[in-house]
């Protein structure tokens, strides 16, 4: 392509932002002179390559992955100073498992991930704002050759969702040789893999192919000591205890003309034999019998992937060209499930029914006041002088005999991406060059859970007295009744069966993309060559969500959330792009894409100018201004659940163990159901940037670059799940707004809300980037330093402001957001030796669940030593890395909670003036949407052998 | 004047080439050859333990390929155009010396595939300047006038602001490798120009 005099322009990396790698060394001689056509992240036109774009971007190369110990491609985000918010280990929701982007903590879908430039798919999970993203762990990370984050809106260009920015994902492309790996971790989980990568080049072509195992074991809470510490010291104590008990709690009652039970409004009993049997007392007056969950859940899943990536070029012509890539991941996500709650029994108020008829039910009228129950017991049992009474029972039918023993049962999530891309490239003249593709992909998602009980079968087996809800069937499975003489007190495995079942329910979506891209010189001017690209888009996604069928028919243990839900969604975009040299010294960048969504949704147009100035030759100036969109998903004209902690203030300690408002409720985890409307608009953002670029002759590189974005119409929640139920108590002091769905024993269950174009959020700050290379003794030494500032990030929901620089931002849709991430480390490579050193710092930062307590800065420090022995095995070279990550074990912060006079809370649940405290921190205890890595001092090893 | 010229040439292709195969040509052989009166005797003595040697290695055509990247990298002259040149010469009425043809296209013979594929390639080269390409990539400038460039990103140690060896093999999958001097680490590269 004759690209007149495109060379006046010769600093290599100058105008391209800082590498946050540090593999590159410098020349020995400094010449630039080799010039190759290369598109950089960003833009379509392609420039040469001593020029390297007007845009900040951040790049992460092979080089830096292997020195930040990275075992999967979720890894790399901690290096990344810009990524804010990505969410790591999902405990409690269905995203477990997958990892994604998050630039700016802009929300999960507003930065647009690419592979090779183009989209690969839509993860087949939402969060609860249903929006979508590129599940970046389904590539292996042997394909990775470098990724390059785009820190700037770009929807100009690439579309929706460039709205933060572009990660693009540059494979190893035209590698040739064959490497195989293996690594091992240690921490509080083990992981492993084993990787390879291939490749060979022929006459007109080549291919790749790369491919990984890896796995990870699960942790649960109580493996954490920090976490046991802070909520779950003791079981009467612990945080993670459930007034849904099993054995249960049971309140007396008389029986309608259907047969079940009304509660009489008397006193609530616990089980007799509620320890005995696995529940657990706060204190020997609890009015409830609990269940412990503190390993109902793994907080860190289980997970085995296989991950192959292949790609394949072929040269037809000299004008012509032929690609493809072809990709396979499966990833299965493996977490423990305890004893299920029970939603939908039969008696009148929640709970199910036990008839005075059940040969277990040792419970009586209390002579003193009728509507109370008083226990017997089947020792004092007496057929002639005892009358039991019908009772309304809050329990889970299982508890104890399948909470983290051999009979536990597993939640098993598998998640598989098949992707399939296909394109030619064809010169139309000496300088105009046509792409035209097409991408498939589909990603799956099949969910098998255990105990999903046949709701009325369970009732009519309580009603038949053939199954034992009491804590006899655990604590004293070979007691005979007293009542009728011929039950025992165990229930059968057969009888176990009839309504214990497991669940299935699977999601998929398909997103297929056509692109259309020429690019080529228009014209001469001032004797520097314009640029030009220009082309189509034609995106294409369905879903398809299948719930459950017993639980969609409203007959399993949960409530029915929603039948099936299926979407799809077109666009037809057109966009152009130049490229104009003014000067010698001054480039100016104009970019527009239109994108049509059709329907209600409308169309969208954005525009973006960019320029760059270099007035020396060590120094640059860059800028741009833009606008970008994220449109509405396919799920968020659909619908979405999710799951979320949430305080409650209403609490069942009003009279007769009525649901009342209170001032310290409980934490819990429940269902969010939103649903979808057709009527979205696109969330629109309007952002600048401007940075200053410096590259010295001694080796040290610097950029400083401010942000600004202004991101308006974001959907969401009509009202958050939080603000729901917080103002079901400020409004009339009475909790009930229909939205919300509660179980028997008052817990929150879940909220249902609706999807708006509602909110904004307005940030800003500055990216400092600094590299250093100089030659030291034998070897080479590699400084690097990287810091993002964010000064503002103004968050309107509705018609609140809140200012969520430096805060959790629990109460809105957003991550925490801590006002300054940063790092700073180096190398020191001589000979077949290097030796690595990195410190890492997240601010601290303010809990706004609680009172704003302060959570602390997270500080830790990565060590590494890599050795390469060339021919150890055969003629290629060995290559040994062992490494500490955190190397002084630093804990998670805890989530600081303080009351309302600004006092840090006592560590445990304490009762103070009739108000009940509940600890010094937050559920979960930590924030793993900070970036703070649970696992603690992870050992690595890995070892690579090239053949 | 040209004999003498041209047996200096191939006095000295076939002393490095030779040496690089000492263990079947002597250096008392090749002393032998030095010492003759008359250079077209010179000559036609090099010429003779050259081909002999390649006869020896029949089956070797890396070696072959390697004494003709070694003598291209002194001045593109190969044994067969030194034999044509003397085959024009007024001493032309002297017999050529046969080229051994029985091992053209030996390679395609299947049993012999993989036996040619463990002679493995292996060339040194001199690199004379490095320079640095698209995204920090390193372009190595041999002294022959090859450009080979690094294929992957990644840190490469070498001797900064001097001209050093390397040595340029090649892999399993035919790609070509290279480390400094023999003995550093390998970076795989391609050949630009």
């Amino acid at each position: 392509m004759a690209q007149k005099k495109a060379n006046k322009f010769k600093l290599t990396a100058l105008s391209a932002g800082i590498a946050a790698s540090i593999g590159a060394a410098p020349p020995s001689i400094a010449q630039q002179d080799q010039l190759e056509q290369i598109i950089v992240t960003g833009s379509y036109v392609r420039r040469n390559s001593s020029f390297e774009g007007t845009k900040p971007v951040q790049v992460i190369d092979s080089d830096t992955i292997a020195r930040i110990g990275a075992t999967q491609t979720v890894d790399i985000l901690k290096e990344l100073t810009v990524n804010s918010g990505s969410q790591f280990y999902n405990e409690t929701n269905n995203r477990a498992g997958t990892a994604m982007f998050n630039v700016r903590n802009l929300g999960l879908g507003s930065t647009l991930t690419l592979v090779n430039g183009k989209r690969a798919g839509i993860a087949p999970v939402a969060d609860d704002t249903g929006t979508d993203w590129l599940d970046i762990n389904q590539f292996p990370i042997s394909m990775i050759e470098r990724i390059e984050v785009l820190t700037d809106g770009a929807s100009a260009t690439y579309g929706s969702q460039a709205v933060a920015g572009v990660a693009n994902i540059i494979t190893r492309k035209g590698f040739e040789g064959f490497e195989v790996s293996g690594g091992f971790n240690d921490s509080e989980i083990e992981q492993k893999d084993v990787s390879m990568a291939a490749g060979s080049a022929f006459d007109r072509g080549s291919f790749n192919i790369y491919a990984t195992y890896y796995e990870q074991d699960e942790a649960y809470r109580s493996d954490f000591d920090w976490l046991n510490k802070r909520l779950n010291p003791s079981p009467a104590e612990s945080r993670f205890l459930s007034s849904t008990g099993s054995p249960g709690t049971f309140r007396g009652a008389t029986l309608n003309a259907e047969g079940n039970a009304v509660p009489t409004g008397g006193n609530r009993v616990p089980d007799p034999d509620c320890e005995a049997a696995g529940g657990v007392l706060r204190s020997p007056t609890d009015s409830r019998c609990r269940y412990l969950f503190v390993d109902q859940v793994g907080i860190i899943s289980a997970e085995e992937r296989v991950q192959v990536f292949s790609e394949f070029e072929w040269q037809f012509s000299d004008e012509l060209r032929y690609y493809a890539e072809a990709s396979y991941s499966n990833n299965k996500v493996e977490r423990p499930s305890g004893g299920a709650t029970f939603n939908t029994g039969s008696a009148v108020g929640g709970g199910f029914t036990i008839p005075s008829s059940h040969p277990f039910n040792f419970f009586v009228s209390d002579p003193v006041n009728p509507n109370d129950i008083l226990y017997i017991g089947p020792s004092a049992w007496d057929n002639s002088i005892h009358t039991a009474v019908d009772l309304q029972a809050t329990a889970r039918p299982l508890g104890r005999e399948v909470n983290n023993t051999d009979l536990t049962q597993f939640i098993e999530r598998e998640l598989a991406y098949t992707r399939f891309m296909q394109g030619i490239e064809f010169d139309l003249s000496d300088s105009w060059t046509v792409d035209l593709s097409h991408g498939w992909a589909k990603s799956t998602r099949v969910t098998n859970a255990p105990h999903n009980y046949r709701s009325d079968v369970f009732q009519n087996l309580v009603k038949d007295g053939e199954w034992n809800p009491f804590g006899t069937r655990l604590a004293n499975p070979g007691l005979v009744s007293p009542k009728d003489g011929v039950s025992f007190a165990g229930s059968s495995d057969i009888t176990l069966a009839k309504f214990d079942t497991p669940s299935a329910s699977n999601s998929r979506i398909i997103e297929q993309v056509t692109d259309l891209v020429a690019t080529g010189d228009l014209f001469e001017f001032n004797d520097n060559m314009i640029g030009a690209a220009f082309g189509a888009q034609y995106r294409d996604v369905e879903i398809d969500i299948f719930g459950d069928s017993l639980s969609s028919a409203g007959e399993s243990n949960e409530s029915s959330l929603s039948g099936p839900v299926k979407g799809t969604q077109d666009a037809f975009a057109v966009f152009g792009e130049v490229v104009v040299p003014l000067s010698d010294t001054f480039e100016l960048q104009l970019a527009g894409r239109f994108e049509d969504y059709g329907g209600s949704i409308g169309d969208t147009t954005d525009p973006k100018v960019a320029f760059e100035y270099r007035p020396m030759e060590w120094l640059g100036f860059r800028g741009s201004w833009g606008t970008s969109f994220q449109a509405p998903t396919v799920r968020q004209t659909a619908s979405a659940t999710s799951s979320a902690f949430i305080d409650d203030p209403a609490s069942p300690t009003g009279p007769g163990g009525s649901l009342q408002c209170v001032s310290a409720g409980l934490n819990n985890n429940i269902t969010v159901s939103v649903q979808g409307s057709p009527n979205l608009q696109p969330q629109e953002s309007e952002n600048y940037n401007f940075g200053v670029v410096f590259q010295f002759d001694n080796g040290l590189d610097a950029s400083l670059d401010f942000f600004n974005f202004d991101y308006e119409d974001l959907i969401a929640q009509s009202e958050g799940a939080q603000a729901i139920v917080d103002n079901d108590c400020l409004g009339d002091g009475i909790p009930n707004d229909p939205r919300i769905v509660r179980d028997a024993g008052g817990q929150l269950r879940q909220v249902n809300t609706e999807f708006v174009n509602i909110g904004s959020v307005e940030t800003s700050g500055m990216d400092l980037n600094l590299r250093y290379t100089t030659d030291l003794g034998p070897g080479t030494l590699f400084l690097d330093a990287a810091a993002t500032f964010v000064q503002d990030f103004d968050v309107t929901d509705g018609a609140v402001s809140f200012d969520g620089a430096g805060s959790r931002n629990f109460r809105n849709n957003f991550s925490t957001m801590p006002e300054l991430r940063g790092h700073i480390g180096g190398t020191y490579a001589w000979g077949n030796h290097s030796l690595t050193g990195k410190f890492r710092y997240i601010d601290e930062y303010k809990n706004d669940q609680s009172n704003n307590g302060v959570v602390s800065a997270f500080e830790t420090f990565d060590v590494q030593y890599n050795l390469v022995i060339p021919e150890l095995l055969g003629d290629g070279d060995s290559s040994i890395t062992l490494g500490l990550n955190n190397a002084f074990d630093e804990d998670p912060p805890r989530l600081t909670r303080l009351d309302a006079n600004g006092n840090e809370l006592p560590p445990f649940r304490a009762n103070s003036g009739g108000v009940i405290y509940d600890g010094a921190s937050d559920r979960p205890g930590y924030d793993d949407r900070a970036g703070h890595d649970l696992r603690g001092r992870i050992f690595y090893v890995k070892f690579t052998q090239d053949f | 004047m040209r004999l003498a010229v041209i047996a200096g040439i191939f006095s000295v292709c076939a002393l490095v080439s030779l040496s690089l195969h000492a263990q079947q040509v002597s250096q008392e052989e090749l002393d032998g050859c030095a010492v003759l009166d008359s250079d077209r005797e010179k000559l036609r003595c090099f010429i003779a333990l050259t081909n002999r040697n390649r006869s020896e290695q029949a089956v070797s055509q890396t070696d072959s390929r390697s004494e003709r990247m070694e003598i291209d990298a002194i001045g593109d002259s190969n044994v067969e155009s030194i034999e044509e040149l003397i085959n024009a010469s007024p001493l032309a009425d002297t017999p050529p010396v046969a080229i051994d043809t029985s091992t053209l296209g030996q390679e395609q013979l299947r049993e012999n595939r993989f036996e040619q594929g463990q002679e493995e390639l292996s060339v040194l080269a001199t690199v004379q300047e490095v320079s640095e390409g698209a995204r920090g990539i390193l372009l190595f400038h041999l002294n022959n006038g090859q450009v080979w460039r690094q294929i992957e990103s990644g840190f490469f140690p070498y001797p900064r602001r001097q001209t050093f060896e390397v040595e340029i093999t090649q892999g399993v999958l035919g790609e070509y490798r290279m480390r400094v001097e023999g003995r550093g680490r390998m970076l795989r590269i391609r050949r630009l120009e």
